[in-house]
């Protein structure tokens, strides 16, 4: 055991992660590529990466409508902000409604670089805005009920989507297909 | 005897080979090295459940205080809030016991970071003072800074000490930082449950204004606990910004 430390290192890059290895080694140590493997065994490593970076795609596609509501949501909130301003000569309003359109573009920066957190974000808000909603007027709970159950639904599916992609990248991670920093 | 013990923490728990210090997939059967406890919750709803009951719960709770008549007016209602928010707040502590308690824990705490942190509190609640005056908001429009509810009590700086910067610096960081981070950091990684955190601690005082200065101050609770493990630091500058807000307030700065 001491001596596989002691022996001086004539060391090869490993062909997936560049780490080096030493000749005759089966496995590389950093990423687990089967560095003296078959051929077949060494492909499957390479489909396996393949697979996951495909299903990490799908993925975005699922979280892409949670993601256009966080921007519709910075929009309206953009139009009832300058429409309180200068129609309705109602600052204060203006101000606090801008602030939130601020808010969801802030949320919808962040959900492109990372939709998990993001989107679980923006769903927490949301529903904070309709229950407060709901308290200071009972009457708006039924209020568009078909476009908020929408909504919800797509933050849901948004959550479960992104978590997916996460545990994919983490695997990639594992194995140096993706910067760690993504 | 000390190099079997060795020998065994040295070895790949699949084919029991010895592996270098510093590898992630074992040299000889190419497995992954350290089995992490894997966390198969299945549905990410499941391990968000205690979040998502905790912070609708109080949002409940709140937003009831805030904007019904449910509760009582003045000191009374402000105590009956703040005994329930305790009561819930405590519930899901004792739930989450096993999995908090080592936040709790005094050994590794460093006045260093502490003093820096009182530090920090103190400069953040100067500016954040000063951003208010600016922008003309008022900590009143928040739930929890209500300092002229005690002006008809004995001891008004005592009992809003106790109210305002001792309580939320407690059971706030407990929740926030405790066992709602907790629940996060098993789903995400420990930057996103910073994040994700700080906005709930935001969003649940119920003023979208001061959103402006709570989520960065989430940020730096958050951040101080997924870097040191500890609530302490928290807590220590929640309550020194705090205590300085009700300062400010009580003698009109």
């Amino acid at each position: 055991m001491t001596e596989s430390f002691s022996v001086p290192a004539a060391t090869i890059p490993c062909e997936n992660c560049s780490a080096p290895t030493q000749p005759g080694q089966a496995f590389c140590g950093a990423c687990g590529y089967p560095q003296s493997g078959t051929e077949d065994q060494k492909n499957r490593f390479r489909d396996s990466i393949r697979i996951k970076k495909v299903l990490v795609a799908e993925t975005q596609k699922e979280t892409r409508t949670a993601k256009t509501i966080i921007f519709v949501f910075a929009g309206l909130y953009f139009c009832l902000g300058l429409f309180h301003g200068f129609v309705a000569d109602d600052f204060p309003t203006m101000i606090v409604e801008l602030f939130i359109c601020l808010l969801f573009l802030v949320l919808g920066a962040w959900s492109s670089k990372n939709p998990f957190g993001a989107i679980l974000t923006a769903f927490f808000i949301y529903l904070t805005f309709q229950i407060v909603e709901v308290f200071i007027d009972p009457t708006s709970l039924f209020k568009g009920i078909i476009v908020k159950i929408f909504i919800i639904g797509a933050f849901v599916k948004g959550i479960r989507s992104a978590m997916e992609a996460q545990k994919y990248i983490k695997e990639l991670e594992k194995m140096k297909a993706v910067r760690t920093d993504e | 005897m000390s190099d079997i013990d060795v020998e065994i923490q040295t070895a790949c728990p699949h084919c029991q080979a010895p592996y270098q210090p510093g590898d992630a997939f074992c040299q000889i059967c190419g497995k992954e090295l350290v089995v992490e406890p894997r966390d198969d919750f299945g549905d990410v709803f499941v391990p968000l459940r205690p979040v998502l009951l905790y912070y609708f719960m109080l949002l409940l709770v709140l937003a009831l205080y805030k904007f019904t008549d449910s509760f009582p007016d003045g000191l009374a209602g402000m105590i009956v809030i703040t005994l329930v928010t305790v009561v819930i707040t405590v519930a899901f502590t004792v739930e989450s016991w096993a999995t908090t308690r080592k936040l709790y824990s005094f050994s590794g705490v460093r006045w260093s970071i502490l003093g820096l942190t009182i530090g920090g509190a103190m400069v953040g609640s100067l500016v954040v003072n000063m951003l208010c005056d600016f922008i003309n908001a008022s900590f009143h429009d928040d739930v929890f800074y209500n300092t002229y509810l005690f002006a008809d009590t004995p001891y008004p700086l005592l009992f809003a000490t106790l109210m305002i910067a001792l309580e939320p610096a407690i059971f706030e960081e407990v929740a926030f930082r405790g066992f709602l981070f907790t629940s996060l950091a098993r789903i995400t990684k420990g930057v996103n449950a910073v994040y994700v955190s700080a906005f709930l601690f935001g969003i649940m005082h119920l003023s979208i204004i001061s959103l402006i200065w709570l989520v960065p101050i989430g940020i730096a609770f958050a951040e101080l606990r997924r870097r040191y493990d500890t609530l302490w630091y928290g807590m220590a500058g929640h309550f020194v910004y705090n205590f300085c807000i009700v300062l400010y307030e009580y003698f009109g700065i």
